[in-house]
């Protein structure tokens, strides 16, 4: 099992490597006979945490389309104060 | 988005012998162009724009194209033009630095050449550019000037615009751009600047930090078509948004591009409503951000600043420092 699911530390953070995460090492643990859902649930949990506080549409990066040429452009997200000033402050 | 995102070096000014700077006109090829004061005669000074053959040209004037085939590749002779277009006579000062009535000459000078060279039936169309600074690739010359390309071929980026144009007008029997552009002034959140005639905006999928496009409000396919009162707002944007852009950034590299339409010629396979579905455009794009395997691998580009926030910034509605708060 992946040591991600026995406690916060080490957890991914990136949703969907959580929730895939989750779903095979439940698969992996009920083979083995052990009750797996204790770990997927709190996995789960944890998922939706990230998704609902740290991935929301607001903060997770984009990809863009221009309606003129079909070109795709990767949007940064719209991020955090501490990080977007110091690199205006440093480009000054 | 992090500190690596940007690199670049401030715009610095050098003050070698300058071959466009006034006096100095003998050191460049024959003059083609140039726009004086009254009862000043060429080739010597007295002149606020000055247009020359590039001494270094990438395309050259003389000679047939010879379109061929070698083997399954297409082949031509580098035949067009390139032109230089000394925006002022003094070294000291770059284009957001003129006043309206000098970058109002700047244009009138790009449209006398491109009507003039619309009679050369080989060229297909005019591109008309500017490096700013060193990334934005001007490497040798740091008096402000403009590159005129005359093209037997139209460019792939202008033709896949022009195509986008031209289907969206044969559905909706609108321009696209207007529509896009009416959609951006109810919105709001990306304009920049407007005026009478004008509008930029931060474009909704901005390949650069701080990329902005100037259109005219109403539609017009070709740059040369402005009235007199056109060309002085269209100076007076320019100067407006390129001094947002240097005080927000502090003297960036910039390209500023010319989106126009080709020059119509009776073609087989052309369309005739370019008149109707393209609209001319400048884009103004900021060389900060590194250019790196992922763009060249995919072609897509990644833009570490929202447009939305870039035109929070340009706009003056926040400052820097505001806006590193946030």
């Amino acid at each position: 099992m992946d040591d991600s699911f026995a406690g916060n530390a080490g957890i991914p953070r990136d949703p969907l490597i959580l929730s895939t995460n989750a779903r095979v090492a439940g698969v992996a643990l009920g083979e083995k006979g052990i009750s797996s859902q204790r770990y997927v649930d709190n996995a789960f949990l944890l998922c939706n945490h990230v998704k609902k506080h740290e991935t929301s549409e607001e903060s997770m990066s984009q990809m863009r389309k221009d309606v003129f040429t079909g070109r795709w452009v990767v949007m940064a997200e719209t991020t955090t104060g501490a990080v977007l000033g110091f690199s205006f402050q440093e480009i000054r | 988005m992090q500190s690596s995102d940007f690199h670049f070096k401030k715009f610095v000014r050098e003050t070698k012998f300058c071959p466009f700077c006034e006096t100095n006109e003998a050191s460049t090829p024959p003059e083609i162009f140039a726009i004086r004061k009254a009862g000043v005669s060429p080739p010597g000074p007295g002149w606020s724009v000055r247009v020359v053959p590039n001494s270094a040209p990438r395309l050259r004037i003389e000679g047939e194209l010879r379109a061929r085939a070698e083997g399954f590749h297409d082949l031509m002779n580098g035949v067009g033009a390139h032109e230089i277009i000394a925006e002022t006579p003094r070294h000291d000062r770059s284009l957001h630095e003129l006043e309206i009535h000098e970058i109002s000459d700047v244009i009138r000078a790009y449209i006398a050449r491109r009507v003039d060279l619309k009679g050369d039936r080989r060229m297909r169309y005019v591109l008309i550019f500017k490096n700013h600074g060193q990334e934005a690739g001007s490497h040798t010359i740091s008096h402000s000037i403009s590159h005129l390309m005359a093209l037997p071929v139209t460019p792939r980026t202008v033709k896949t615009k022009l195509i986008t144009a031209r289907d969206y007008f044969a559905v909706k029997e609108r321009c696209i751009y207007c529509d896009v552009l009416q959609q951006e002034r109810k919105d709001g959140k990306r304009l920049i600047a407007e005026n009478e005639d004008f509008v930029t905006i931060a474009p909704f999928a901005s390949r650069f930090p701080f990329e902005m496009t100037v259109f005219p409000k109403a539609h017009n396919s070709a740059f040369s078509c402005m009235s007199p009162g056109q060309v002085e707002n269209l100076a007076k944007i320019l100067r407006e948004v390129l001094q947002r852009l240097n005080h927000t950034l502090g003297g960036p590299p910039y390209n500023l591009l010319l989106q126009d339409r080709p020059f119509l010629r009776n073609r087989a396979g052309y369309w005739n409503t370019i008149e109707e579905d393209f609209h001319w455009h400048v884009e103004i794009l900021p060389q900060i951000a590194r250019i790196t395997g992922f763009e060249w691998a995919s072609g897509f580009f990644y833009n570490p600043v929202p447009p939305e926030l870039a035109a929070r910034c340009l706009s003056c509605e926040v400052g820097v420092k505001q806006v590193a708060a946030m």
